[in-house]
């Protein structure tokens, strides 16, 4: 078996003492992040990109995706012990998870959230040994124009899992591609939008954007209205589950992992989408629904496993198309990038040992993440105690160090906080950070690939619309489009979201 | 004047002005024609869509004002302030104050921001945090920058 094989010489990397370490510490980091109010996944791993520059790319590849899965699982714990989920994906476990934790069974509610959530993560990372490199190789056969119309598609993705409007939320990618456009143009050499400032020549940081848009506008909005700190400290319970709550949770959790798998796939991801999904999917496949929302182990065994399955397999676009899903890939993409690795088919041939080794280095962290959440969990409850006020400093200082950090340049802070100010303003009037964000990455990949395909056609914009599997993903994206604004559907999304918030 | 505090329209503006900068200041870039991009061309047409959706959003913002009020934007400038006079006075001190004053420093500005402030608590993270994040950016993580005044 090739993918045993594969695997293998991935676990040979991922268990060298380095990657070992940093994967516990992304693990750990990650949880601490889905624990405390006010600072989410997206923003922490925006902050530490500066010091993954340092790590050899492998090593800081692992550390932060071990951020990305890790807040996963912390915020299930603070969902269901003090009913604040930590970050959205873990709002539907909530619902039952803190009735279950209500009547005394938190401990149950946190084993089954911890396995379940193992199980799928599990799963969804060896989906990405067996289907990465077939879809590695598909990729192979795609030309210029399959490119652009796959990136139109993932960014045109983006729109629907983005709250309110998808007007602003597509504007918002047009922006997105024309900051991304700043700096010296590959083709040309001419320098674009720079205004002779020598810090653009080679554009923004993504680690500045990202910093400024995610860290700094959190901050600013934490600081008008600081995040809820309701804490009751609760009695855990015995931390095991009966042989009845195990046949119960289960088959919910199978069913969850299968939904995560298939909407971690697409574009957008699915973390969030995928956990509404199989809540509405277990509500329905019960035999009595009534006791959804008074503490069903089924309602939270099946969202856990689907919303890390989804973590899991939204690296799949990633690693093998170099299409980021969501902004967390997104940034993904941009600490390979510093590292000149190009994400997508060739990453297999070219870095094995990055490829396998972060595949087997998600199998060891999610079950380090087992073992920091269960018997640690009073440390993390401890730890919601924290008041943002004193959070506040030590976020804005390491931000602001590491944006120094990354060219020894002052340009970058004031740069950052430009973004920060931007995003604050932009997100109150209803537009959404993750669409730039994508837009900004995938702009250059986007322009190269238009480029290319124009010259190849002598200039024919047809050229995308008679090659079957460029018309497919076009079509695809048209579909997305038409969905978004089918008035049916937009209810739906709503509804979806305000729950969700 | 409840136009301009309107979400859609500031919205609207926000993005026009920008697609209109973009456009402008792409003048002097060559075109091109779709078979030989030149640097021009992507940004000149993705500023030609994000222009028409801005108008499109500041139109639709204006018809659901007039139709009903919506609730206007409000902005808290003062922590934005806040924030803003912390990071500057730090890229400011770094260099000749050194990385340890300059990090307390900003720490006592935005520490100052939260309405539930505690000064001896801003004091004490302050110290703390200064004196950590010079050992472990400068000693652990090989930073380049000056540790105090006179180094």
């Amino acid at each position: 078996m090739d993918v045993l094989s594969n695997l293998a010489y991935g676990f040979e990397v991922a268990f060298s003492i380095q990657n070992l370490g940093f994967a516990f510490l992304g693990a750990l980091l990650g949880t601490l992040v889905g624990v405390l109010p006010g600072i989410g996944p997206v923003a922490t791993i925006s902050m530490l990109l500066p010091i993954t520059y340092v790590l050899s790319p492998v090593t800081g590849l692992i550390m932060l995706s071990g951020i990305y899965y890790g807040a996963q699982y912390g915020g299930s714990t603070t969902a269901i012990l003090v009913n604040l989920p930590g970050e959205s994906s873990s709002v539907v476990t909530a619902i039952d998870g803190h009735q279950m934790a209500k009547r005394g069974d938190a401990g149950a509610a946190l084993v089954v959230a911890a396995l379940g959530s193992l199980f799928a993560g599990v799963v969804g990372t060896l989906l990405i040994a067996v289907f990465g490199p077939v879809l590695a190789e598909v990729a192979f056969y795609f030309g210029a124009p399959e490119y652009f119309s796959l990136v139109v598609l993932g960014l045109l993705g983006s729109v629907v899992l983005a709250h309110g409007s998808a007007l602003k939320a597509v504007a918002m990618i047009l922006l997105g591609l024309m900051v991304g456009t700043i700096g010296t143009d590959v083709n040309s050499g001419a320098s674009r939008f720079t205004f002779g400032n020598l810090n653009l020549i080679d554009g923004f940081e993504i680690a500045v954007v990202a910093m400024g848009l995610f860290g700094i506008s959190e901050l600013l909005r934490n600081l008008e209205e600081p995040p809820l700190q309701n804490v009751v400290t609760r009695k855990v319970g015995g931390l095991w589950l009966s042989r009845k709550q195990f046949r119960e949770a289960a088959p919910a959790a199978i069913r969850g992992t299968t939904i995560g798998s298939i909407l971690g796939l697409l574009p957008g991801g699915g973390a969030v989408l995928s956990s509404f999904a199989s809540y509405a999917v277990e509500k329905r496949v019960a035999k009595d629904s009534s006791i959804f929302g008074k503490g069903a182990i089924q309602g939270v065994a099946g969202p856990e496993a689907a919303n890390n399955a989804a973590a899991q397999t939204s690296f799949i676009p990633m690693l093998t198309l170099g299409i980021p899903a969501t902004s967390t890939m997104a940034l993904m993409v941009g600490a390979m990038t510093v590292h000149n690795i190009q994400p997508g088919p060739m990453i297999m041939q070219n870095q094995p040992e990055l490829f396998w080794g972060l595949i087997a280095s998600m199998v060891i962290g999610n079950l380090i993440l087992v073992i920091l959440n269960l018997p640690l969990v009073g440390l993390w409850v401890r730890l919601l105690k924290i008041p943002y006020r004193l959070l506040l400093p030590a976020i804005l200082l390491f931000t602001a160090i590491g944006l120094f950090s990354l060219g020894n340049s002052t340009f970058d802070v004031m740069a950052a906080f430009g973004f920060g100010v931007f995003g604050y303003v932009i997100a109150k009037c209803g537009c959404e950070p993750a669409p730039f964000i994508l837009g900004f990455i995938l702009g250059p990949l986007l322009e190269e690939n238009l480029r290319r395909a124009l010259t190849i056609s002598q200039g024919d914009p047809a050229v995308f619309f008679t090659r079957p599997v460029s018309l497919g993903l076009l079509i695809a994206a048209a579909c997305l489009l038409v969905l978004m604004v089918a008035p049916a559907f937009r209810r739906n999304r709503e509804e979806i979201f305000q729950e969700a918030d | 004047m409840r136009l301009i505090r309107n979400k859609d329209v500031i919205s609207g503006a926000v993005f026009a002005i920008a697609a209109i900068a973009f456009m402008i200041q792409s003048r002097t870039l060559t075109f091109g024609s779709p078979m030989e991009m030149g640097p021009a061309f992507f940004p000149r047409v993705v500023g030609g869509m994000l222009l028409v959706l801005a108008i499109a959003i500041l139109a639709k913002g204006v018809t659901e004002e007039l139709r009903e009020p919506t609730e206007p934007l409000r902005l808290h400038v003062l922590p934005i302030f806040k924030v803003f006079v912390a990071v500057v006075v730090f890229v400011l001190a770094l260099r000749p104050l050194g990385l340890i004053l300059a990090s307390a420093l900003l720490v006592a500005i935005v520490g100052s921001a939260p309405k539930d402030r505690r000064w001896p608590e801003v004091a004490i993270s302050a110290v703390v945090l200064s004196v950590l994040s010079g050992f472990l950016f400068v000693h652990a993580l090989g930073l380049q920058a000056p540790l105090m005044p006179w180094r």
